[in-house]
């Protein structure tokens, strides 16, 4: 069982995705927090510290990714938190490689699998 | 041990009030029955024991939002309180999704609060196995107030009156007629009736109906109508909160609580023990049994024989 915080960030009420990835998640018997929209980088990391969770989703369609995301890994480094970053989204290629550069664990895609998307989970759990 | 070994790192922030070691002791509880007792004696300090107020009432119906609108009034009187909000595990893959505090985002700013999740993991009751263990944690830690969420109700998941100091049933003025305020269960263990949304269907209808059954010659509990989204009667909510709490302290009512939480805490680590034990024990013969069409009293009464002579 994983602990997981799942979050939207910024300013993106589309939480269609991050809705079906909690279900999912929570079908395949981990234990997801869902903090819901509209959350700040410092608003996710508060939560991530007060539910002590294995690893933070995030999920973003509005573009902002490249300024919050970064904004968001501060954050955690700021607290000291170690806690894997994973985002979920529409983001380009390049972004992607570059988010990843910076820290995030790992970019998944629109069309990404539930299934790959889970067992990703456990590799790095 | 090796909780025990993280724990001894972070005693030292623990006890200087750091809310990253208070969270990560709470997870600690939770990953680790069998060391619960020496976190439990490791963690523990000598404050005086906060407020606890339980919510309860069946799913969807505002508990989370009506807490979310308490929060504003409780820290102009308490200073530091933690929020204890339970979901149910599925019975199905044993996951859980944990979407009581996105009703309560609006505190994240105030570093007075702290709001923690559950899953109830298999206990059936509206909490889960470890909220006494969880307590002794945060008594330690030092809070002024608890709130506790139990899981959304059905009739008969009533541990929470067990546990608070006072218990709040919330219901909304569609939650059935006076014959089901007449059942057992949840109707019977509220310090306090909030009947909220009261804006979809007028509610006074369903308070008087619920008020006849509930009101006798020894108690007439408050039954106050209110909206979480329009913030109608939550003060209201508030001051009956309040004079309860006083008259608890003043007619002694809040020690007898107290005692009867710690008999039940005690018990509650006997019952899991006995019934660990002789779950596994039981597991061990009925895998031996061969034949598994006959009678089950059959099977299981030599079991029983041997071991509840």
């Amino acid at each position: 069982m994983i602990r997981i915080l799942i979050a939207k960030i910024g300013l993106d009420g589309h939480d269609r995705g991050a809705k079906i990835i909690s279900k999912y998640l929570r079908d395949k018997g981990h234990e997801v927090v869902y903090s819901g929209i509209r959350h700040t980088p410092s608003s996710i990391v508060k939560i991530a510290i007060q539910e002590d969770v294995d690893l933070i989703g995030v999920s973003i369609l509005s573009g902002a990714h490249n300024t919050l995301i970064p904004q968001l890994l501060k954050e955690l480094k700021k607290n000291k938190l170690k806690t894997p970053v994973l985002v979920g989204g529409i983001i380009p290629k390049k972004d992607a490689d570059h988010l990843e550069s910076l820290g995030v664990k790992k970019v998944f895609h629109t069309v990404s699998s539930l299934d790959k998307i889970e067992k990703y989970l456990h590799e790095i759990n | 041990m090796k909780s025990i070994k993280e724990l001894g790192a972070l005693l030292g922030d623990f006890k200087s009030g750091s809310i990253r070691a208070l969270s990560r002791c709470i997870s600690l509880i939770e990953e680790f029955p069998q060391d619960r007792q020496t976190i439990i004696s490791k963690l523990k300090s000598s404050r005086p024991t906060p407020l606890i107020i339980g919510f309860t009432g069946p799913p969807g119906v505002g508990k989370s939002s009506i807490i979310n609108k308490m929060l504003f009034r409780f820290v102009k009187r308490y200073k530091r309180i933690a929020v204890l909000a339970f979901d149910p595990s599925s019975s199905i893959s044993h996951g859980a999704l944990l979407g009581d505090r996105i009703r309560m985002n609006e505190h994240l700013d105030n570093e007075n609060i702290f709001i923690r999740s559950f899953a109830s993991r298999g206990k059936f009751g509206g909490l889960s196995s470890v909220i006494y263990d969880i307590l002794e944690v945060l008594f330690s830690f030092g809070f002024d107030l608890i709130l506790i969420e139990t899981v959304g109700t059905g009739q008969n998941e009533i541990e929470i009156a067990q546990v608070a100091d006072a218990t709040i049933v919330v219901l909304d003025p569609l939650s059935g007629d006076s014959i089901q305020a007449l059942k057992a269960g949840i109707m019977e263990i509220g310090d306090i009736y909030a009947v909220n949304k009261n804006d979809v269907v007028p509610s006074a209808m369903y308070e008087k109906n619920i008020q006849q059954i509930l009101w006798d010659k020894h108690k007439r509990p408050k039954i106050v109508p209110c909206n979480a989204q329009s913030v109608e009667g939550i003060d209201y909510l508030f001051e009956n909160i309040q004079e309860l709490i006083s008259e608890y302290r003043k007619g002694n009512i809040l020690v007898h609580k107290r005692s009867l939480r710690y008999e039940n805490y005690v018990k509650s680590i006997v019952e899991y023990k006995i019934l660990e034990y002789y779950r596994k024990k039981f597991n061990e013969y009925y895998s031996r049994v061969s034949e598994k069409n006959k009678n089950p009293y059959e099977i299981t009464s030599p079991f029983l024989e041997k071991h509840l002579r």
